[in-house]
């Protein structure tokens, strides 16, 4: 049986560990390749690396960083954030990342998905969706979160499927920074619109939310940053309860 | 001791070189897809990840088809090869029908249904072991190890009494695993399957690397 994936998330900002509350208001939370290792070692399945640095040296930290993470550690691990091309996309992914994560620039050259899906495969291409309830439905958010495009995110997650994304990684900005839970509305419709692996992000604060994202909204992987970073809650106690609750999680082992 | 990746333009290199790197720190790792180099090697390493039809492009773009072929089953060089590496050891795939793979364990590569689980099949899986014959599987922690992919090799009536294999269900039943005396093969990513994927390294290494 297919487990389900739990997926901390590290967001990066001039080589460290941040995390913020509604995508401001940005904490320290220390060297991402330590983190990452620990992660790695308590039970992880697989790590987002999401770098939010808006400065021209960014792309050649960017990469520096993913050798030394693929150098470190022995599960998978996507990285985004501002990925523009099939250069960059390339780049990356030769440097030691499994899959890249796309956002904004998918949104403004959607053909960048079917390009890089033919070049590297579908499971290498993660699209990353930031949503925020806008009356009765909800609207793609880009440039973290910050601009709204105007677009049905529902409607955008199938045109990213039949172009070839392998995944979505689905934020509610709603939630996101919230410890409120997931928002399971949108996760669920989105769920029974879509045929590919749904990656559940934004509102994870405490155990029962991820448990709830699986059985209530079906989400195939569970991500989150604080409540791991800061030790809220443990990956190995997370496992623990989700098999309790009849969840297939691929059982911690150290 | 000396192992080479074949550096073909389609595989997670670094990722598989540090896990070797970590199974065993002397040994000699070359990233190449020279020929001369490849002879020289005790054992090679197929890594892999994208479209079959753009990888045997790639292969042919270096003339590693026959010349693998020869390396592998003339000269016995011992052969693994990492999920689309070792959908390339089948003799063709539907990704891509036109082009021909490597044809050292026969059988076809063909798309999972799409029913019930969505595809790609992506994240941890548990393998069940068929056959206790070979080696690859020996002393492993457990059987759940991380797979990405759409495309599968599933007729296991095809192996022969050479091969040792393991099978994992996802929407079909397909190989997960297979070990046919030096050429083995893992539609998952030993690689990224921490300690159980490191064991596999490990006897694979252990057996073929001195």
């Amino acid at each position: 049986m297919l487990t389900r994936r739990i997926i901390p998330c590290l967001d990066i900002k001039n080589g460290r560990t941040v995390k913020g509350v509604n995508f401001e208001g940005l904490r320290d939370a220390g060297d991402p390749v330590e983190l990452a290792k620990r992660y790695s070692e308590e039970g992880a399945d697989e790590l987002v690396f999401l770098d939010i640095t808006a400065t021209l040296e960014k792309r050649k930290t960017l990469k520096d960083l993913v050798v030394k993470i693929a150098r470190e550690i022995n599960i998978p691990f996507t990285v985004g954030g501002g990925i523009k091309t099939i250069d960059e996309i390339e780049e990356l992914l030769k440097s030691g990342a499994d899959k890249v994560s796309l956002n904004s620039s998918i949104v403004k050259n959607p053909d960048l998905i079917n390009e890089g899906s033919r070049n590297f495969g579908a499971q290498a291409i993660v699209a990353a969706v930031d949503a925020k309830k806008t009356g009765n439905s909800w609207h793609v958010f880009i440039k973290g979160g910050t601009e709204d495009t105007g677009m049905d995110a529902l409607e955008w997650m199938q045109e990213v499927e039949r172009r070839g994304a392998g995944e979505i990684l689905l934020t509610s900005m709603d939630r996101d920074g919230t410890k409120a839970g997931f928002d399971l509305d949108l996760l669920e419709k989105v769920n029974k619109l879509v045929r590919i692996p749904v990656i559940a992000s934004g509102g994870a604060g405490n155990i029962q939310h991820c448990v709830d994202a699986v059985l209530k909204a079906d989400a195939d992987a569970v991500l989150a940053a604080s409540i791991f970073h800061f030790r809220e809650v443990e990956i190995k106690d997370l496992k623990n309860e989700m098999l309790k609750n009849g969840i297939e999680v691929r059982p911690y082992l150290n | 001791m000396k192992i080479a990746i074949i550096d073909y333009g389609m595989g997670n290199i670094h990722s598989l070189k540090a896990a070797i790197k970590e199974v065993n720190p002397e040994i000699d790792i070359i990233l190449t897809n020279e020929h001369k180099s490849l002879n020289r090697v005790d054992a090679l390493f197929l890594p892999g990840v994208g479209h079959f039809g753009a990888a045997v492009e790639k292969l042919q773009q270096y003339s590693l088809i026959e010349f693998l072929r020869e390396l592998v089953l003339e000269k016995n060089k011992p052969l693994f090869g990492i999920c689309l590496g070792m959908q390339l050891l089948f003799d063709s795939s539907d990704e891509s029908p036109n082009s021909k793979g490597l044809g050292l364990i026969e059988g076809s590569v063909t798309k999972f249904k799409n029913e019930p689980y969505k595809v790609p099949h992506i994240g941890f899986n548990t393998i069940t072991v068929n056959s206790r014959n070979g080696d690859m599987l020996n002393n492993i922690d457990s059987n759940d190890f991380y797979f990405v992919h759409s495309y599968a090799a599933k007729e296991i009536d095809k192996l022969n009494d050479n091969c040792s294999y393991s099978r994992c269900l996802y929407n079909d039943e397909f190989i997960a695993s297979v070990e046919k005396k030096h050429i083995w093969g893992t539609q998952f990513h030993p690689e990224k399957s921490q300690r159980s994927g490191l064991g596999i390294i490990k006897n694979f290494i252990n057996k073929y690397v001195d």
